[in-house]
């Protein structure tokens, strides 16, 4: 008898505990993070979270946004849309202020409704174009749409490089068909030309003669990867392997810590387009770079900069409007141009969101460059935005 | 032609994989009536193993081969006295969702003890292209293909030539006639458990430099290989072999003259033809011949 | 040799042997003959160890077989032919033969085996190299009965050889049966359904029927009892 009692004393002391929260979580700047915590994309969702877990502590430790502690929950999509959506549902249950993620463009595509409907600002990691065509007000990218980041790179190429016969390998889901149609046009409406193969592949896929057959076949002597972190460092060794000559450019991924520690010196040479790299030559990304690199022992994933970012872009809307309304909030973070002034520890240097949340910012050319013992990007030029205020600045060179 | 070459070399060099794989399925379901859907992670948990010994502790590769080989077969000793003993008694359904369960628990505990990122694994091989005419050869695809061709050679004339190769046959066909030889058919399940981990543990080492090491790529590897063995035949060791080389070939070669975006739904379509054509399996043997 | 107190075995709920006891002597040829359905095959299987003893004692050479595994009852040097012919089907009919002798190994013994087994059934030579389950009925029958003597037993058990073979050939494998018992000193067990066969080369008989020993005696005062006659001899001779 005495037993039970106690344990229902126990469990109803733990539930009074765990429940306290309605009364003290008014005060709390609430953020829901829905993310890649498992399944395919578990590598970028883990560097995310860590970067939303650095960014909350650094703001509570400076007193939180307007005076209430920043508090952040994790919802996870499994890497997969369907889970996703069921995920951010399960995230606005907790009444959060914002949302966090996820990377995935399919699980983006698939779950912004619900934010718009809940008029709950989103910020995600995702890069498909067609996000920002979905007419939403309440999200926003953490890094530059591909629409925006493969002009800039193509137009390196197609100047530096001249290639006679472009290829192009994409992962065979929406973030890689959204690339190849944005390529596609691109070179079309811009060089009058045209992708002279252009290929789906799959997720672990670890065999490309298929796709090197065709290569060969083509003459292609310029290779786009557009792959994910994995299959990107699996090309780049196939590549070699096989004693293929040819020009190697990739977007972020591509060039991504993750993928050079796997690509190693085959990733050697390869060109890619980068925003917030930990190499970017820009104060606040050296810094959180740096606390990572001290605190994990290896350099971070860009990811771990836009998990960062996803929660000081909820700072400073929250700052802009000088309250919790998130109407307001919306309004005034579009057509935004965040520079250090506006917050000082955002990562990145000016940002400009415009009309649809999509980003504008300076992204840099790197090259990859094996030391021995790492690859390394090295900056080669640093772009302008193609929108904002910053847009009429010139390419800065690096080396050429 | 040349391109005919290339793309054979690169199909067989996956499929041989996939088929040494599949080859312990089949060997586990002839002795034990047992589908292991931890077969992937069977694979998985060695590759990681490899890397704590080669990588981080920076032991040299053979050694490290041999120890890994050993940790496998006593996961497999483990997994059959710890679980499939108590459970085989309970049918191939209770079987089943063990083994899945045991599959997540060891892909989640892997990701959560160790990491959810991509390991890197250096190549075994030199990575220098040998240039034949307009064929291009890769000395890892070659020695992967020769060397596994070695091993599953070498377990072919020990399940043939050997007396617990035999035994192990003898419990395939009939279990009870088995027992009437004198022959413990616990210990021939025993054997045939730790014989698959340590083919799995085989197939690790091979896959790791291609495909790196990452918690899940058990899935991929696990869901390939249990194809292949159905393709090719679940209950003839030649079938998971021919399996596994048909998965691998149809792959490319559909990639190459179809498309590659539906390199996977090919072989989905293979698998639903011979299901519908053949039941069981290219060289399997109907289930009622027993 | 071997003597059974007080047997009770069955199925699930089901009980088939319902206290069975009996002995065989050594050297003997003994049967038990019996309707189908009176619950032989699962006598031999309970004394074989497929299934447990519920209750009784099974004693081969006074020590009681009841704890072990079939596997160890093949080390103590019994065999068993079980109703049907269990062969392994995708492997030769010399693989099969060298598993009967599972157990002993050795190259000497093995060959020995083998020699014996050509020399009692030559159609077996011939087919050496032929997939087991290829064979015909009465040559599987054989090759069974060649691959339980390959374990060298000091006691073999038969259940049902003559099942569903070709009637010549069930007189050729009996009269084999005969003389590996005479030959090679065996005892051997038998069930049958075709009692004048199994009466004519067995020396003790006992009549099994609703899984109970109903009568025993000398195979001639078997052979010669009128309700034996009447039940089992009947149709035939
Ligand atoms: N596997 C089994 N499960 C349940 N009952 C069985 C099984 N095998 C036999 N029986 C039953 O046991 C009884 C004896 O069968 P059996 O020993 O095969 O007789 P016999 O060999 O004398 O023809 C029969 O009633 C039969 O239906
Ligand atoms: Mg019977």
């Amino acid at each position: 008898m005495l037993k039970k009692t106690l344990i229902s004393i126990s469990i109803l002391s733990l539930l009074i505990f765990f429940s306290s929260g309605p009364a003290a979580a008014a005060e709390k700047v609430r953020i829901g993070v829905v993310i890649e915590l498992t399944g395919a994309g578990a590598s970028l969702g883990d560097y995310w979270t860590k970067g939303v877990k650095y960014a909350t502590k650094e703001i509570n430790d400076a007193g939180g946004i307007l005076g209430r502690p920043v508090e952040y929950k994790i919802f996870d999509t499994q890497s997969k849309p369907p889970i996703s959506v069921s995920a951010v549902k399960k995230a606005l249950a907790w009444k959060p202020y914002a949302l966090s993620g996820p990377i995935y463009s399919s699980s983006t595509l698939a779950n912004m409704f619900l934010s718009q409907e809940a008029k709950t600002p989103q910020n995600v990691g995702s890069e498909n174009w067609r996000i920002s065509t979905k007419g939403s007000k309440y999200i926003w990218r953490t890094s530059t749409q591909q629409g925006f980041e493969i002009p800039k790179l193509l137009s390196f190429i197609m100047a530096e490089k001249k290639p006679k016969a472009i290829a192009m390998l994409h992962v065979n889901n929406d973030y890689g068909i959204g690339a190849k149609e944005t390529t596609q046009k691109i070179l079309k409406e811009t060089y009058n030309t045209k992708l002279v193969a252009a290929m789906a592949c799959e997720q672990k896929q670890a065999d490309y003669s298929a796709e090197f057959s065709t290569l060969r076949r083509k003459k292609a002597d310029a290779l786009f990867v557009y792959l994910l972190e994995e299959e990107a460092a699996i090309v780049y060794r196939q590549v070699r392997k096989m004693g293929l000559k040819l020009v190697l450019f990739a977007p972020n991924s591509g060039i991504s810590e993750d993928t050079l520690r796997l690509g190693k010196e085959s990733a050697e040479g390869v060109y890619g387009m980068s925003g917030f790299e930990y190499n970017a030559p820009e104060p606040n990304c050296v810094r959180v770079s740096k606390w990572f690199k001290k605190q994990y022992k290896e350099w971070p994933d860009n990811e771990f900069m836009k998990g960062y970012n996803s929660v000081y872009l909820v700072k400073t809307g929250i700052e802009q409007t000088g309250g919790f309304d998130k109407a307001k909030y919306s309004q005034k973070m579009h057509n935004i141009f965040i520079t250090p002034k506006v917050q000082k520890n955002i990562c990145g240097g000016n940002l400009y969101y415009d009309d649809v949340g999509d980003l504008h910012a300076w992204d840099y050319l790197v090259q990859v460059k094996w030391d021995g013992t790492h690859a390394k990007p090295k900056i080669v030029a640093a772009l302008p935005p193609l929108k904002g205020p910053d847009s009429s600045k010139k390419t800065k060179w690096y080396e050429k | 032609m040349a391109n005919f070459i290339q793309l054979l070399i690169g199909g067989v060099s996956m499929g041989i994989l996939y088929g040494v794989v599949a080859i312990g399925f089949v060997l586990l379901w002839q002795t034990s009536q047992t589908i292991n859907f931890g077969q992937g992670e069977l694979v998985m948990v060695p590759m990681f193993l490899m890397v704590a010994l080669h990588i981080v502790l920076k032991i040299p590769f053979w050694p490290s081969f041999v120890l890994t080989l050993l940790g496998s077969g006593i996961m497999g000793y483990l997994f059959e006295r710890l679980m499939i003993r108590k459970l085989l008694p309970g049918g191939v359904l209770v079987i089943v969702i063990a083994t899945l369960g045991l599959s997540g628990f060891l892909r989640y505990g892997m990701q959560i003890a160790w990491t959810p990122q991509t390991l890197f694994f250096p190549h075994l091989f030199s990575t220098k292209p040998i240039e034949l005419g307009d064929i291009i050869f890769s000395p890892e695809d070659i020695w992967n293909i020769v060397l596994i061709s070695v091993i599953i050679i070498v377990l072919h004339l020990c399940i043939k030539r050997t007396k617990l190769g035999m035994a192990m046959q003898a419990v395939a066909q009939s279990r009870e006639t088995a027992e009437l030889m004198g022959i413990n058919v616990r210990h021939i399940i025993t054997l045939v458990f730790v014989l698959n981990s340590v083919l799995a543990g085989t197939a690790a080492v091979f896959a790791a430099p291609i495909f790196f090491v990452r918690y899940d790529i058990g899935i991929f590897l696990g869901v390939k290989a249990f194809v292949a063995a159905i393709i090719g035949g679940f209950n003839q060791i030649r079938g998971a072999l021919v399996g596994g080389l048909t998965v691998g070939l149809a792959e490319t070669f559909a990639a190459a003259y179809i498309t590659t975006a539906y390199r996977d739904a090919f072989v989905m379509i293979l698998l639903l033809v011979v299901l519908l054509i053949k039941p069981e399996g290219i060289v399997g043997i109907k289930e009622e011949a027993y | 040799m071997l003597e059974v107190k007080n047997l009770i075995s069955g199925y699930g709920k089901s009980e088939v042997i319902r206290g069975i006891s009996l002995e065989v002597k050594e050297g003997q040829i003994v049967t038990i003959i019996g309707p189908n359905g009176a619950g032989k095959t699962t006598f031999f299987r309970t004394v074989f160890g497929f299934l447990p003893a519920r209750q009784g004692e099974i004693l081969f050479e006074n020590e009681d077989l009841t704890k072990y595994a079939p596997t160890v009852r093949v080390q103590k040097g019994i065999a068993m032919v079980p109703q049907g012919r269990n062969v392994f089907p995708f492997l030769t009919v010399l693989e099969n033969l060298k598993l009967g002798a599972y157990t002993r190994y050795d190259q000497k013994t093995l060959q020995e085996g083998i020699d014996l087994a050509y020399g009692l059934f030559p159609v077996l030579k011939e087919r050496k190299s032929q997939q087991a389950g290829t064979l015909s009925g009465g040559e599987q029958q054989m090759l069974v009965i060649a691959r339980a003597l390959m374990s060298r037993p000091k006691f073999l058990m038969l259940d049902e050889p003559s099942l569903g073979i070709a009637p010549f050939l069930i007189k050729e494998i009996f009269r084999t049966i005969k003389a590996i018992n005479e030959e090679q000193k065996m005892t051997i067990f038998l069930v049958e359904q075709n009692a004048p066969v199994a009466l004519r080369v067995a020396e003790w008989g006992y009549v099994m029927e609703g899984g109970q020993i109903h009568m025993s005696g000398s195979a001639q005062e078997l052979l010669n009892d009128d309700r034996v006659k009447g039940a089992y001899l009947g149709k035939k001779d």
